[in-house]
């Protein structure tokens, strides 16, 4: 599970995890578990990844300003709750619009229209 | 848990994932594990059977750690070129370093001079301030230099062999690069002078000289302790 950000050469899948996490948490504020089990969810369970890389993915995306993150004490426990970043709303923005622009071009290349 | 967790610390210790990324980054999978855990728990499965599950689910401790340092690796310029940025950087530090240190010695020598020139200031106390200035800003260069070069490591791969190796030749270039700067006490020249010292005689470092050579190592060591400490323990 690898961010695309600062690759020399990303490649054509490297900007779903980014971008699923970016669209859950332009709903709420949520810590890893809580993201990994919504990506589960949200996918219907079509995408199969060590749960556990999705950190790195949200260390990363911290450091590049895309999403803050606060620590929260709930029922006892303390959670670190990530959530998204005015950046990380732009780059959610724009990387919609590239899926968006990828995946009609691919439709229309295996005859299911855009 | 347990196992899993202090092979996965061993790990990133041992890549030189800074310490604090370490322990957060532990504590958040243990956080998640037990999320999954009750989870797990609450579908029906026994806690030995949940703990397993939970796991597995996880992640090999090889795994995460590989993605952990690999997510860190592609972030930085040193990180994805380690042998280029390893001649590059500290050359290019050292070259900043100088140009900083003239330039801050510059602006104290100029308002040393206009005070000694007003007589505020004697001609020997003029002259101990800007050489004790000359040495101490360009300690504090090298010092701000070293700190950004570890920086820069730690942000991208935190990689221990070539944040070593780029400290130590910036400790070299330091400990090389030995100029003297003065500024003319007499009116109207404010004329930098700069040259290196020691011509024609050999160059002989001195204490000053030393501690420029440490400066950065000393740092290296102050920041990279979790994982200096981890290998020194394991060897």
């Amino acid at each position: 599970m690898n961010s695309p950000e600062k690759r020399s050469a990303p490649s054509f899948t490297n900007g779903v995890p980014l971008l699923l996490i970016l669209k859950l948490l332009a709903q709420k504020e949520m810590y890893g578990y809580e993201i990994v089990k919504s990506i589960h969810q949200a996918t219907g369970e079509a995408l199969s990844f060590p749960e556990g890389s999705i950190y790195p993915v949200l260390h990363s995306m911290e450091l590049d300003g895309l999403v803050k993150n606060a620590e929260r004490t709930v029922q006892g426990r303390k959670r670190l709750y990530y959530s998204l970043s005015t950046r990380g709303r732009n780059k959610l923005e724009s990387l919609t619009t590239e899926w968006r622009k990828v995946s009609s071009g691919v439709n229309l290349a295996l005859g299911w229209g855009a | 848990m347990g196992t899993t967790m202090e092979q996965l610390r061993e790990d990133l210790l041992r890549r030189g994932v800074p310490g604090t990324q370490v322990r957060r980054t532990i504590r958040e999978l243990e956080d998640h594990v037990a999320d999954a855990r009750l989870d797990l728990e609450s579908q029906g499965n026994s806690p030995a059977r949940a703990r397993e599950l939970a796991l597995e689910r996880l992640g090999e401790a090889g795994t995460l750690a590989e993605s952990i340092c690999g997510e860190l690796g592609q972030r930085t310029w040193p990180g994805r070129h380690p042998k280029l940025s390893l001649a590059l950087l500290p050359l290019g530090i050292q070259l900043v370093v100088l140009v900083l240190w003239v330039i801050a010695f510059y602006a104290l020598g100029k308002c040393a001079q206009h005070l000694f020139l007003s007589g505020t200031m004697d001609f020997a106390r003029y002259q101990s301030l800007l050489s004790i200035s000359a040495g101490a800003l360009y300690l504090t260069a090298t010092a701000l230099g070293a700190a950004f070069l570890l920086w820069l490591h730690r942000r991208g791969n935190g990689s221990l062999g070539w944040a070593g190796l780029s400290i130590g030749l910036l400790s070299l270039l330091s400990l090389i690069c030995k100029y003297y700067l003065g500024i003319s006490p007499e009116p109207g020249k404010s004329v930098l002078c700069i040259g290196p010292v020691g011509n024609p005689d050999p160059y002989h470092p001195g204490g000053l000289d030393w501690l420029r050579f440490a400066v950065p190592l000393v740092l290296m060591a102050l920041i990279y302790r979790e994982n200096i400490a981890h290998r020194l323990r394991r060897s």
